[in-house]
């Protein structure tokens, strides 16, 4: 199961066909910070500009437990051009895609490097 | 005057790296859905793809059209006459309802008995009631509706459109700019994050053009954008 959060519900639902994985969707932080409660993804697969807090807000919120601190996060972002892995690794972000370049098959296969269905 | 000019070209800026947020989104998902097309996909499935992919170009050439309008404000080609908004919500909402629906949205209207015409130009009051209800859809939750309401205010003097959702509160920043009646400019990405600060730019300038205003109320569990534009004192034909 994973988890994918960007507040465009249509790019949230194909985010979740391209990863191949079980997927909720959520089009804001706080309901997925709610559902975290009940459930822990294998994989986040984030945006970062979204209703309310910011990705960076839930990245931060992520890494205040112990739990969902360990869960890998990969940011799809249109602002994805000013953000490096290196700044981010210790927020959990395994993997930064730029959404006017990215490619489906790239997606699919970070998402298999982090899950555990074949 | 050097700093005049320096404020008017980051001015210029910020507005283009608003417009160039709002069209990237669209323009994303399109590339997506047609990236979806190549898999093995049933003719249902196949069809419901075109259809997100038609809906969604519609959203980016009503921003580009919308815009195209905003720059030909001061030509004054918008001629303002007596309006009957009830038409031009219902027209919206009859346009809206598969992208509502497309979103597991919902949208409800709401009209009370004794609202006159507006002065208006139709085809900017229709970008007015788009945008609002854009906007309440983008900031709805799931499954949840938002409501349009047309009213008489100001003793019958105005009349107020509004659409009210539920969802997150507006920023607080941005209800004080609003408190103004006019946005001078697309609010900076930063501020608000999404796909709103554009489109509230737009309504807020073509009420202005129609002698009208802007303005919000904070909820709770959401927020009610409205503009209030001048009764007209002319009787309804329809």
């Amino acid at each position: 199961m994973i988890f994918v959060i960007d507040d465009d519900f249509l790019m949230a639902e194909v985010l979740g066909k391209i990863a191949g994985e079980e997927a909720r969707t959520f089009s804001n932080g706080i309901e997925a910070m709610k559902a975290l409660n009940d459930e822990t993804p294998e994989l986040i697969i984030l945006d970062v500009l979204l209703v309310g807090p910011t990705g960076f807000s839930f990245l931060n919120e992520l890494q205040s437990y112990d739990d969902t601190g360990k869960i890998p996060v990969i940011l799809v972002s249109s602002v994805a051009g000013s953000m490096k892995n290196s700044d981010l690794a210790e927020y959990g972000v395994v993997a930064i895609f730029d959404k006017a370049t990215l490619l489906p098959e790239e997606l699919a296969a970070e998402v298999k490097k982090w899950t555990t269905k074949a | 005057m050097q700093r005049e000019v320096v404020r008017d070209l980051f001015g210029v800026e910020s507005e283009l790296i608003s417009v160039a947020h709002e069209l990237k989104t669209p323009l994303c998902l399109i590339r997506q859905l047609a990236f979806s097309l190549r898999n093995d996909l049933s003719e249902r499935e196949m069809m419901k793809i075109a259809e997100q992919i038609s809906v969604t170009s519609e959203r980016a050439l009503r921003m580009v059209n919308e815009l195209t309008k905003v720059a030909r404000l001061e030509d004054a080609l918008f001629d303002l006459e007596p309006v009957n908004p009830k038409r031009i919500c219902e027209q919206a909402v009859k346009e809206l309802e598969g992208y509502f629906a497309m979103n597991h949205r919902k949208l409800n209207v709401r009209y009370s008995n004794n609202f006159k015409l507006v002065v208006a130009n139709p085809e900017l009051l229709a970008s007015i009631v788009y945008n609002l209800c854009g906007n309440a859809m983008y900031y709805s939750e799931k499954d949840t509706p938002s409501e349009m309401f047309v009213k008489s205010v100001d003793f019958g003097h105005k009349v107020r459109i509004g659409v009210r959702d539920f969802g997150p509160s507006l920023p607080m920043n941005i209800y004080r700019h609003l408190k103004t009646g006019f946005l001078k400019a697309p609010t900076s990405i930063a501020m608000r994050p999404g796909s709103s600060g554009l489109g509230l730019y737009i309504v807020s300038r073509f009420a202005k053009y129609m002698h009208g205003r802007v303005g919000a109320t904070r909820h709770d569990d959401g927020t009610t954008l409205f503009v209030d534009l001048l009764a007209s004192n002319q009787r309804s034909l329809f």
